[in-house]
């Protein structure tokens, strides 16, 4: 396959052409898609040195596994999960999570994240980057990302009331992060 | 949270740091030199591989069939050449006492009529020895301990002159073990066809005196009369001496070889 330069690349040809084991189109990929997946990484990760690491072993799980992508959803999201999940597995061995009683799930609220409507996305970054991993990863995947308790309770093999009690809690900890910005 | 703050964190994007797709290169191309080609089995190739399972499948059929033919014609001709053949004789001595190698020779074909002992032999230019696997070959009178098998002296080419017949090799028995056979007195006599076709027959007593000379061989008769006789034990060193010295091997079924024997063992007359 010929990699034709000064054009707009497909992503069908990008997928093709990094299937095809073809170098160029990886790194036209990389170029195309790293930004984004790196400001993932960058949510996920408390530094920049760890982001990087998780950024380059999920490309290199991408290009692995490109030939497994059915075109069956968006492929940035099908990367996202990729890069999700690497970060996760980064970070298993950081992230403790405590579990609390079953029955004291249903008291925590976690629908109340009005207080971060007053501020910037850089702020909402900064405090979120100061939060614990297990918290943060919870947030990030609850509240940015959109997983619900079920799958977040999967990926980090906790229950589905761990899962809302930690984001409880992370929310707790963000809104006193809030308070002392104003 | 409000969902345009969580759609532009969503989408956020910050380039990363130079250097990272190099890392993420390095890695593929390793993963490149450890990936074993793999030809997956499918359409064209299936057909190719069953040619040549086919292929290997009928060269090896042939190549055993061709194996197990051979192998079964090589145990007839075995089993033939056991019953009807005299085996060939192996190494002997040759000038000196020193031995020379082994000489691997075709068997030859005895008929199966010649039980009288001693076997008259005829003997085509090969020098051999006879077995008593031999069903022809009967048991020596009286010699029912002797060794296994016996032998008989034979000089290949009797047109040629002693001195080149010298280097053609002496004819050995050997036992089951493989040791040296030294009892002429098993036979009686020889013949041997020379160049020009007529049987030359050897006698038994001159290649027991040839035997006793040549090598320090048992027999009980002449045994019997050098120990009887310091003159003739003296005598028979002093030949044994001359001969080695001469590098000489004569033998029984060649006349050639009377006069040059005498030749050798030669009084040296004293002045």
């Amino acid at each position: 396959m010929s990699f034709p330069r000064n054009h707009i690349h497909t992503e069908t040809d990008l997928i093709r052409g990094c299937i095809g084991g073809d170098r160029r189109y990886q790194e036209a990929l990389y170029i195309q898609y790293s930004p984004k997946m790196y400001a993932v990484c960058l949510r996920y990760c408390g530094n920049s040195n760890d982001a990087q690491d998780v950024l380059q072993d999920g490309f290199v799980k991408v290009f692995r596994n490109l030939e497994r992508f059915r075109a069956e959803g968006s492929f940035e999201g099908w990367m996202r999960r990729i890069f999700v999940n690497t970060a996760i597995e980064f970070f298993r061995k950081k992230i403790s999570i405590s579990t609390i009683p079953e029955n004291a799930e249903n008291t925590f609220e976690d629908k109340d994240w009005t207080a971060f409507d007053r501020l910037g996305e850089k702020d909402i970054l900064t405090v979120v980057r100061n939060l614990s991993p297990g918290y943060r990863t919870i947030f990030n995947m609850y509240v940015i990302e959109g997983y619900s308790h079920k799958e977040i309770s999967e990926a980090l093999n906790i229950s589905e009331g761990t899962s809302k009690s930690q984001l409880a809690r992370a929310r707790v900890i963000l809104q006193k992060e809030i308070d002392a910005i104003r | 949270m409000n969902g345009n703050i969580r759609e532009r964190i969503y989408h956020l994007e910050t380039p990363p740091p130079a250097g990272v797709w190099e890392r993420i290169a390095h890695v593929l191309d390793e993963d490149e030199q450890q990936k074993t080609p793999v030809i997956p089995i499918t359409g064209k190739n299936k057909t190719n591989w069953l040619k040549m399972a086919l292929a290997a499948s009928l060269v090896g059929f042939v190549a055993m069939t061709g194996l197990w033919l051979a192998e079964r014609g090589a145990k007839k001709e075995k089993e033939m050449v056991r019953q009807n053949t005299i085996k060939p004789a192996a190494d002997t001595l040759n000038k000196k006492g020193t031995e020379m190698a082994e000489q691997k020779t075709a068997p030859v074909l005895m008929p199966q009529d010649s039980t009288a002992l001693p076997p008259k032999i005829i003997i085509r230019n090969v020098p051999v020895y006879i077995t008593r696997d031999n069903p022809g070959i009967k048991k020596i009178p009286g010699k029912d301990n002797a060794a296994p098998e016996e032998f008989i002296q034979v000089r290949t080419n009797p047109s040629q002159t002693l001195a080149d017949n010298n280097h053609l090799p002496r004819v050995v028995a050997r036992d089951s073990s493989g040791k040296a056979i030294q009892d002429i007195g098993v036979v009686r006599s020889a013949n041997e066809t020379n160049a020009a076709g007529p049987l030359t027959r050897g006698d038994k007593s001159i290649a027991q005196m040839l035997s006793k000379i040549s090598v320090k061989g048992d027999n009980e008769e002449l045994d019997r009369i050098i120990s009887d006789s310091p003159y003739w034990k003296n005598k028979i060193q002093e030949w044994r001496n001359k001969l080695i010295r001469s590098g000489y091997s004569p033998s029984a079924v060649n006349m050639m070889d009377i006069p040059e024997l005498l030749k050798v063992i030669q009084e040296e007359k004293t002045p």
